[in-house]
């Protein structure tokens, strides 16, 4: 039944004589790809076939492969009707792959069975029958050389294998693209670029027990991986801080990030090295943290990754970064069968699968410590977050807490400021965990073996812990599903330098050197209106009419556990294993046999889409009842739309029956507090 | 745990949370802000105990310790009337650990320690029970003071064994409307369009003497006369001959259903058996084939053959095609849901969640269900053939399968009266035995005839509101709502095993039917997300209505665990879903405008018209 189902939409191009296939070379020599300003060919084959997932052996695409210096493009020979359905991405048609988007490359002979993995700089076999292409955000492409020119598919391999794990980073894209950049990000946004920025922080939260020093973007600088502006207690003076550093791993002291008026504020730090004297160095600080507490408290300590100081560690702590890799390269393994038979083999095992790859529990547990921390906080207690170099499950956790607590994050500009607050100033190594080349000269390249030991998919754990959130709290958060989704396939779009870079110093220094930065923050630059409505939460209402301005103080909202509703200020999350599901939209939707129409939780999602337009609809009508009065109103408007969009929409591979009609999805971009005087009468007790 | 403190647990807007030890019974503490007047079941308080009409309080034991194992001991009075067990601690504070508990949904009662017995709270009754929890009580131990309360449980909980009457019988709230009604099955017959040139109606069974288990009105193709229907009954299990269950509005292509043929080892066969079946394909015009799935796996229907049942054989049977759909049998799906209870309750090991799941194989028989059903459906509606549905008796496993193929092939079982009807017919009419499977008032818990072969179905259903959430008219509320009056014995629906039995013990005239509780109370079920046939207004055109047959997925990496029925005792399960209740606003919002707007607009023509004006031709372009 499945088996026929997730064909029907294609035609076999396999068995095509051979006669016709002359032919056809011809015109497909026509083909060109979509080139960006600054793209160039590095590699071509014809006639290739791009297999149908899951589909075994006799369906797929006649087109061309390229790839450039930008990514990998198929250019199918007919243009269907199906390309033009899903999220549309100006930048990358239907079957683009940006080339840091490139996971794994594998040779097959010409089916969708995996052969042999091409590892960067290998041997490359004299005759290349197929390849297969496992990206990073899961979706698996599999082209067949067999019809192709001779040497076709060796060339391309050649190219692909190059390219897409350059070994400079000045290499990427990014540093080529010529396309001039106009920003147009959302005012209420904070980039956290210069010192106001975390002054405007600073005083949105309404802490006065705690200092700017700028002293880390001096020659003192002794927290190299981090920007140059750092919050710390007022009553630390930037000497003792750098003597403290050197007991901190990377330098890491435990800085500010996140307060509340009442005194209770979040920090991060690293783990403390093993010296003499750091046990001491720790405890001087944690007092400068206790005193800037207005009752004086003092603070408490999470331990990430267990106590290495104490050598303690509790029974849920988070793995190592080379662990959580592993996990991932499982939970990879589990989303992408290849064939139909390993797809069902693994239904027959599926939870054992998802167990064993231990993901779902590092989720978890994130979220378990990051609602440790928010009870704290709601306690009025100071919490530090402690872990290795302060910068990837510091992160994660710290957001995490940060969403929980703070209602203005869980708007999409304050998610995005969260982000480049915590990931982006604060400097989370993400070339180093992606495996890009790190910038600079070569010689400081970090080679083969241990630059796979960094590379760790900390981002998607933060991404997947926000999902678990979102799922759990469907009305708490104005970002949709699909923008977390998005976010991910972005950060692997190396035209934006949002996660380009290791750490802010190495993107000044690439700024100097004429460097445009494009922050992915500008969703224009890739999405329509359309597809960008998308992003917004049907069901989200806003805090408080006008409460998602940044100019809004904390205070104005309180943390207690009082106030309730899908607004309420501090989110308790169900923390435990069995709590947590897995991301289907972001890890199963390449699979066709799982997506069908009018399926899935996206339905609640249009569903309401409709309904607000509906109700805006009618909010204008009203309105031009009551001031044009001489206007003729029409009866009850058009009847409305239907729609039948498969579960993976918008990312459905598989063509729904009626695509649906996005542009009476825009309202939804519009305020949600418009809605809120006449919501009060429904929320008014009777 | 702590965490989870009273204030917490009050929180009104959570209320659709699971609490642990509030009272279960449907959700009836669930309370949603669109709290009917029906919301409150109870005429009667009797100081803090909601009585129902009919409900005695028959026994009272004080200074007892209900040990929750969530949140811990608390101390309080234990009432058991003849309807509930109600605990109700005498620290206002532990008010979260109030039991109102029916007690059909006791399977055991057990004595826990001795008189001598060592340590706090060692010696007491602990309770088994049929919704996946247990409950401790820990009693003083002088005395004998667990003695009466013991003694009344077992009474009161297994009036059966005890020849007292069923709870259902002295309850007497009374309803606006008689949910008896719901079901009328020449109705039900002619929506579906019976009679008509191949299919009659019979009462052949009016007096339940060709097959006691099988309702008094079956649906038999036109052709077969009554002689055949009796002489067929004799080569069928029980006498449960093949008869219809739907029929495709369409192509009539039709699924009929049957207990097995009685070939045993001998490979004996019945003309008219085989007759008969020929009938029943001719009087599909569109196909010239017929498909028997046999539910069982295919060593069970050999093994059948040896207590004289067995399976079609294609040589006798020569247009048939016969498929085995692989579902295993009661006992198999019992053991499954016993280790799934092991595994929810009282505390989740998180350590083994994920190889729990696996190793219970609910999920995985809840797929091969679901899989069947889905061959049923291909079939009937993209092959337009009949198909014929049996397992060994036909009650358990061949019910699961028609209904769900119902379900997913006609929109009108999506309703919530449709659901209704579907469960009377499927279910309760063709005899699918409710008083063995469930055991209702009878001691005997490890009785090998007890299985949750219905709740599975409801979990089926369930799965399909998952995967089509905007397909069904009500919610899971109303699934959870069905299986706590499953086991409840407040209401006669599900008492007795077949339709005689029922109309023997005049069920309908001295019980109440859980549909005049649900239909009065429809609101609290609806689902706002419907987008039904209905929703549109229009007619009932095909584009109107998308999505007339459900086709799930039938992986286990969309069959997803239960999680608000099987673990909605721990209240670290608690789901926080406001989907329903955001979407209800924006909906009363939506309508509530359009009353504005429509008023708006009245007042506006009169003015105009008092003006003399005439409206402008054309609607502004802002609507459109």
């Amino acid at each position: 039944m499945n088996e026929k189902k997730l064909v029907q939409n294609f035609k076999s191009y396999i068995n095509v004589s051979p006669l016709s296939k002359g032919e056809k070379n011809g015109s497909l020599q026509e083909i060109k790809p979509k080139l960006l300003n600054g793209e160039l060919v590095t590699g071509a084959a014809h006639s290739v076939v791009m297999l149908t997932p899951l589909s075994e052996w006799d369906r797929g695409r006649f087109g061309s492969l390229f790839v450039t210096n930008y990514k990998l493009s198929f250019v199918p020979l007919e243009n269907s009707t199906t390309d033009e359905y899903c999220q549309r991405n100006f930048l990358l048609g239907a079957f683009d792959v940006p080339l840091t988007g490139v996971g794994a490359v594998w040779l097959t002979d010409g089916g969708p069975i995996r052969r042999r993995r091409l590892m960067p700089y290998g041997d490359m076999p004299a005759k290349v029958k197929g390849l297969q292409v496992v990206c990073k955000n899961m979706k698996v492409l599999t082209f067949s050389f067999a019809n192709s020119p001779i040497d076709n598919g060796r060339k391309i391999a050649l190219a692909l294998m190059h390219h897409a794990f350059p070994k400079r980073h000045d290499l990427l894209f990014a540093f080529e693209y010529r396309e001039p950049y106009y920003p147009t990000l959302p005012s209420d946004m904070n980039m956290f670029h210069r010192p106001g920025d975390w002054k405007r922080e600073l005083e949105r939260c309404e802490c006065p027990h705690w200092r700017i020093t700028c002293i880390n973007g001096t020659s003192d600088a002794f927290m190299l991986t981090a920007g140059e502006t750092l919050i710390v207690p007022s009553s630390v003076l930037d000497y003792n801080l750098m003597e403290s550093a050197r007991h901190f791993r990377s330098g890491r002291v435990p800085i500010w990030v996140w307060g509340r008026p009442e005194g209770a504020a979040l920090l991060r730090s690293g783990e403390l090295l093993s010296t003499e004297q750091s046990a001491t160095a720790e405890s001087v600080l944690l007092e400068q943290v206790r005193r800037s507490h207005p009752k004086l408290t003092p603070p408490h300590v999470i331990y990430l990754c267990g106590n290495t100081f104490t050598n303690t560690s509790g029974a849920n702590v988070l793995p190592p970064l080379t662990t959580l890799q592993t996990s991932y390269k499982k939970l990879v393994e589990l989303c992408t069968p290849t064939t139909l038979r390993q797809f069902w083999n693994q239904d027959s095992q599926y939870y054992t699968i998802l167990d064993e790859s231990r993901w779902l529990r590092y989720v978890a547990n994130c979220i378990a410590f990051a609602d440790d921390a928010a009870q704290q906080l709601a306690n009025n207690v100071t919490v530090v977050l402690q872990e290795g170099d302060g910068v990837d499950y510091c992160a994660v956790v710290s957001c995490l807490t940060q969403l929980l607590v703070d209602p203005y994050f869980r708007t999409i500009s304050g998610f995005q400021s969260l982000i480049q607050k915590e990931w982006i100033a604060l400097g989370h190594p993400f070339c180093d965990r992606f495996g890009l080349p790190r910038p600079g000269s070569p010689k400081e390249q970090v080679k083969g073996a241990a630059a796979a030991a960094q590379a760790a998919p900390v981002l998607l754990l933060f991404l997947d812990c926000a999902w678990q959130l979102l799922q759990q709290f469907p009305a708490a958060f104005q970002y949709s599903e699909t923008y977390l989704t998005t976010l991910w396939d972005a950060a692997h779009n190396h035209i934006f330098d949002t996660f380009l870079f290791n750490c802010a110093r190495d993107r000044d220094l690439a700024v100097a050197k004429n460097f445009v930065q494009r922050p992915v923050w500008d969703w224009g630059e890739q999405f329509s209106e359309q597809d960008k409505a998308l992003f917004y939460n049907p069901l989200y209402m806003g805090t408080k009419p006008a409460s998602t301005t940044q100019s809004q103080r904390l205070s104005q909202s309180s943390l207690g556990t009082g106030s309730a509703g899908p607004c309420q200020s501090r989110l308790q999350p169900c923390r435990v294993v069995a709590g947590v599901e897995l991301w289907a939209q972001c890890y199963e939707r390449w699979l066709p046999p799982l997506d069908a129409p009018a399926a899935g939780p996206v339905q609640y999602q249009l569903h309401n889409y409709h309904a607000r337009a509906q109700i805006h609809q009618l909010n204008e009508k009203l309105s031009s009842l009551s001031i044009l009065s001489s206007r003729q109103s029409n009866g009850s408007g058009p009847a409305p739309r239907v729609w039948a969009v498969p579960r993976f929409f918008p990312f459905s591979v598989s063509r729904a029956e009626a695509a649906p009609d996005l542009d009476a999805m825009q309202v939804s971009l519009i305020d949600a507090s418009q809605l809120l005087d006449s919501q009060s009468l429904l929320n008014a007790p009777d | 745990m702590d965490k989870h403190n009273s204030s917490e647990l009050l929180n009104s807007d959570f209320s659709l949370s699971k609490n642990a030890s509030s009272d279960s019974l449907d959700s009836d503490s669930k309370s949603s802000s669109l709290n009917s007047k029906h919301g409150q079941d109870s005429p009667h308080v009797l100081g803090d105990i909601h009585l129902l009409d009919g409900e005695k309080v028959m026994s009272v034991a004080r200074d007892v310790t209900y040990l929750c194992p969530y949140s811990g001991p608390s101390r309080g009075v234990l009432k058991v009337t003849n309807y509930q067990l109600h605990f109700r601690p005498t620290d206002t504070a532990a008010l979260q650990s109030t039991l109102s508990v029916p007690l059909g949904v006791v399977s055991r009662i057990e004595k826990v320690g001795g008189a001598s017995s060592k340590g706090e709270n060692s010696y007491g009754i602990e309770i088994f029970c049929k919704d996946m929890r247990n409950l401790r009580f820990a009693h003083k131990q002088e005395n004998h003071s667990r003695r009466g309360i013991f003694e009344k449980l077992q009474q009161l909980a297994f009036p059966l064994s005890h020849r007292l009457p069923m709870f259902a019988f002295s309850y007497l709230e009374t309803f606006p409307e008689d949910g008896w009604l719901v079901y009328e099955p020449i109705a039900e017959l002619r929506r579906m369009g019976v009679n008509n040139d191949m299919w009659r109606i019979t009462r052949i069974n009016d007096k339940y003497e060709v097959c006691d288990s099988y309702p008094s009105v079956w649906a038999v193709p036109a052709a077969a006369n009554d002689d055949l229907l009796r002489a067929v009954a004799t080569f069928r299990s029980r006498g449960r001959i093949p008869v219809l269950a739907w029929i495709h509005p369409s192509s009539q292509a039709t699924i009929t259903r049957c207990s097995q043929p009685l070939v045993g080892v001998s490979g004996k066969r019945s003309r008219e058996d085989e007759r008969y079946i020929q009938l029943i394909m001719d009087a599909n015009a569109q196909a010239h084939k017929l498909f028997i799935m046999d539910a069982r796996p295919t060593a069970n229907a050999v093994a059948n053959k040896a207590k004289g049942g067995g399976y079609e054989s294609e040589d006798a049977y020569q247009n048939a095609d016969l498929v085995f759909l692989d579902i295993h049998n009661i006992h198999v799906m019992r053991e499954s849901l016993r280790k799934l209870k092991e595994l929810c309750f009282p505390q989740i090991d998180q350590s083994r969640w994920f190889s729990g799941i696996e190793a219970t194989c609910w999920l995985k028989h809840i797929k091969c269900i679901l899989a069947g059903a889905v061959r049923i459906v291909d079939k009937v509606e993209n092959h337009k053939t009949s198909v014929l549905v049996h397992c060994s008796d036909g009650w358990d496993r061949t019910a699961q399968l028609t209904a769900l193929a119902m379900l997913m092939l006609d929109p009108y079982y999506r309703t919530l009266r449709g659901f209704e009807v579907l469960i009377e017919k499927e279910w309760l009419a063709f005899g699918h035995k409710f008083q063995l499977r469930i055991g209702h008032g009878d001691e005997r818990h490890s009785d090998a005839d007890r299985s949750p072969v219905f709740v599975q179905w409801v979990d089926c259903v369930w799965q399909l509101q998952q995967q089509f959430p905007t397909a069904f008219e009500f919610t899971e509320r109303l699934l959870i709502t069905i299986v706590d009056h499953l086991y409840s014995c407040r209401f006669g629906t599900f008492l007795f095993n077949t339709e005689r039995e029922r109309a023997k013990e005049e069920v309908k005239t001295k019980t109440v039917s859980l549909w005049s509780y649900i239909n009065s109370r429809q609101e609290l079920y609806l689902n706002p997300l419907y987008w039904g046939p209905a929703a549109g207004g229009g007619p009932a055109s095909p584009a109107a209505r998308p999505q007339l047959v459900l086709v799930p997925v039938a992986s286990l990496r969309v069959i997803k665990l239960w999680k608000a029925l099987y673990c909605r005792w721990n209240p670290t399960m608690r789901q926080q879903d406001p989907i329903y209740q955001r979407t209800r606003e924006l909906v009363a919002l939506r309508a509530q405008l359009e009353a504005a707007a429509a008023a708006a607009a009245g007042d506006h023509a009169a003015r105009q018209h008092r003006l003399g004006l005439t409206p402008p031709p054309a609607p502004s372009p802002h609507h459109v």
